[in-house]
């Protein structure tokens, strides 16, 4: 199956789950027809979060990713 | 003795140096319960309508809750409340920390003052003893030296201190009251109020802990919480701080920029809070900030605190002073157009060693910065300064001088509606509503609280009710709590929205009169949900308290406010948001051709005075309404 590089960015205490060094960016090689949800899920995302796909926010978790494109992850915004 | 609470309330009349101990009965404690609502009681009960906000005759209070001081997160706060010097209304503001569980043990659930001393004092309470002190030695400090000449004169580096800076004895509009030199009861310029009255502080010692009447509740809930934490949506927060909140509000367009012209801000990562994580928390150059970087209140599990330690050729970074909220790196930051962020923490720590609240006094200089980009203002206004935006070394400048009331920092002093009107122009560009400036949550993005800025009794206010974006399918099961199930987009409005918007606004009312925090109590997001609440306060005071009762708690703190402010003439009138928010679109990137619709907000602020018993007329509290929440007195 073909994949398509996904460039990732995440926010806030999930950075946690790359290395310190990397400060929440990383590339992922997915499937094909992969969906935002699939990259929550290949980071066991479990957090209640928003999402950005080449900025845009106002997507579905079943938005289908294309090759080259940025996924932002972070907190909802609330107060603070 | 009661559980959880002392049932004693000291009243110190400085005029004539002298106090009295009040101990309402049981019934008191569980109509008010503390924080916010105890402190309009008295301020209703013990000032006439057009009081002088900066006279002797008006009444400051500071209270904690029935359960401040039991060892769970989120429950060491306590809140000021007077009328307002900056709005004309009701004033009030929460401040956590240690203060606020020191009173509760040294005999005290509240403080109320009245008169003027004839010249500075402080205030001394050790363990239910009561002594007025000269301060006419500390008068003119900064809060850091004044604070440590009260411990050394005192002899006990355990005394906690709360405090205004100079900011409060220069009579600065938005003056804050500091707690360990490092946050603030920043909102509605009480720290002016304490200034004309010549408290400079109140320091406090207790030892004595309040019993708890069922410790086995209590301590479930409170192993709960601490097991719960590092899985919850509040870990990030105690992580990277409210800071963390620059890069959602950036991609949802809600970042205030250029004064609330734009939603989005090219710079925004330069005032993140990844980024203040990474370089400037104390210990980020040896990796260990996540230890030296944060501090927290009595008790608190989640540690949000910043504590900033960083230098360059211009400014040296006192991490004593603590470090910039998301609303500081608004407000100094992108409301300004200033990507500098060892500035934006210089200005930080100026307004916690003058005492002046970050958010008032960054939005009037933004709001300044406009009006000198527009051309309203010109150099012989500002006495020479170039306020283009992006200026940090003027923005740093400025902040000192307003906190001195020198130069044209004495006309920002008052604020930007009064500055507007002193010079007889800007008008345009003020983001204020009941003259107080807007915090850093754009209502074009989330529409529900501009609703709630618009009608909250002492101006715009960001705590004061749920955010849009949380009413969401994820929270569900904590909604329904409130009865809220119809999950909708941040910035759709209808009759349901107003429903979440009033019912929230509530809930976080009744958490200002409990004194929690509202990042560890709430109906969404938060580690502890209402019910949760509930018996957080039943298991402390031995009551069976139920969320309903929470939430008309909250409904009657509300009302009080109102009532307060319908005494005073302020209503419908002043229930609005700032008018370029109708008038003017917003330019750039997700936020661009954004503006609220006037006629449409109008009529969801009917269906709110609706829903909230209210005159749709006027914007006052009927007397039926008054009367149900057992608010028949302030009618009468």
């Amino acid at each position: 199956m073909p994949l398509i590089e996904i460039h990732i960015r995440l926010f806030g205490i999930l950075r946690d789950k790359l290395p310190a060094e990397a400060k929440g960016r990383t590339t992922l090689s997915l499937p094909n027809g992969s969906t935002v949800r699939d990259v929550l899920a290949h980071f066991d995302v479990q957090h209640v979060v928003s999402f950005a796909v080449n900025e845009e926010v106002d997507l579905d978790e079943t938005h289908t990713l294309n090759d080259g494109d940025r996924v932002e992850v972070f907190r909802i915004s609330a107060g603070g | 003795m009661p559980n959880g609470y002392n049932g004693k309330i000291l009243h110190v009349d400085l005029t004539n140096r002298s106090y009295t101990i009040e101990e309402p009965d049981e019934s008191f404690y569980r109509k008010y319960m503390g924080g916010s609502a105890m402190g309009a009681y008295y301020l209703l009960n013990n000032t006439s309508a057009g009081v002088d906000a900066l006279g002797p005759e008006n009444v400051l209070s500071f209270f904690a809750s029935v359960i401040t001081g039991a060892a769970v997160s989120g429950q060491s706060r306590l809140t000021a409340v007077a009328k307002s010097p900056l709005t004309d209304c009701i004033g009030d503001s929460q401040c956590g920390g240690f203060f606020p569980a020191e009173l509760k043990w040294a005999g005290f659930d509240g403080i109320v003052l009245y008169g003027k001393a004839d010249s500075p004092v402080y205030l001394w309470i050790k363990n239910g003893k009561v002594q007025i002190r000269d301060a006419g030695h500390i008068w003119g400090k900064i809060t850091g030296e004044a604070e440590q000449m009260i411990k050394d004169e005192l002899g006990d580096k355990k005394i906690e201190v709360i405090q205004v800076g100079p900011a409060g004895e220069n009579a600065v509009r938005f003056a804050a009251v500091i707690s360990m030199s490092n946050r603030a009861f920043g909102r509605t310029g009480l720290g002016a109020v304490m200034g004309s009255k010549n408290l400079k502080a109140i320091a406090v010692r207790g030892t004595n802990k309040l019993p708890i009447a069922d410790k086995a509740a209590l301590g479930a809930l409170t192993r709960w919480g601490v097991q719960n934490f590092a899985d919850s949506d509040v870990a990030s927060l105690g992580k990277y701080g409210t800071a963390e909140t620059v890069a959602p509000q950036q991609r949802t367009g809600g970042l205030p920029t250029f004064n609330f012209n734009s939603g989005v801000y090219e710079h925004w990562e330069d005032i993140s809070g990844e980024r203040l994580y990474d370089e400037f928390l104390k210990g980020a150059e040896l990796g260990k900030q996540n230890s030296q970087g944060r501090d927290t209140c009595y008790a608190c599990t989640v540690r949000c605190k910043r504590v900033v330690e960083t230098s360059d050729e211009r400014y040296t970074i006192d991490p004593h002073y603590g470090g910039p909220e998301y609303e500081t790196l608004s407000t100094f930051g992108s409301y300004c157009g200033i990507n500098d962020m060892v500035a934006i923490c210089k200005a930080n720590e100026i307004c916690n060693k003058y005492g002046m609240d970050t958010i008032s006094c960054g939005a009037t200089i933004a709001w300044a910065m406009e009006a000198f980009s527009e051309g309203d203002l010109t150099l012989e206004d500002t006495g020479g300064l170039d306020l283009s935006y992006g200026n940090a070394e003027v923005m740093v400048r400025l902040t000192e001088m307003i906190g001195k009331r020198e130069g044209f920092g004495a006309v920002l002093a008052d604020g930007s509606a009064r500055a507007a009107d002193t010079l007889g122009k800007g008008h345009e560009h003020l983001i204020t509503t009941k003259k107080q400036e807007t915090p850093a949550h754009m209502p074009q993005a989330k529409i529900s609280l501009g609703l709630i800025y618009a009608v909250n009794p002492f101006g715009s206010d960001h705590q004061s009710s749920e955010h849009d974006p949380s009413y969401h399918k994820s929270y569900a099961e904590k909604l329904a709590q409130l009865d809220l199930h119809e999950f909708m987009h941040p910035r759709v409005m209808n009759d349901e929205k107003v429903k979440y918007a009033i019912r929230t606004q509530w809930s976080y009312s009744a958490m200002d009169s409990i004194n929690v925090c509202q990042f560890v109590f709430g109906p969404t997001w938060q580690l502890y949900h209402m019910q949760q609440m509930a018996d957080i306060v039943s298991a402390v005071t031995g009551w069976d308290v139920s969320v309903a009762e929470l939430q008309e708690l909250g409904e009657r703190r509300v009302n009080l406010l109102r009532a307060f402010n319908a005494r005073e003439g302020i209503g419908k009138e002043q229930d609005t948001l700032p008018e370029k928010m109708f008038k003017k679109a917003l330019k750039g990137g997700k936020s661009d051709g954004r503006m609220i619709d006037h006629a449409e907000w109008l009529a969801h602020r009917d269906v709110y005075y609706r829903m909230a018993g209210w005159d749709v007329k006027t914007g006052n509290p009927t007397p039926a309404t008054l009367e149900r929440l057992g608010l028949g007195w302030v009618a009468a």
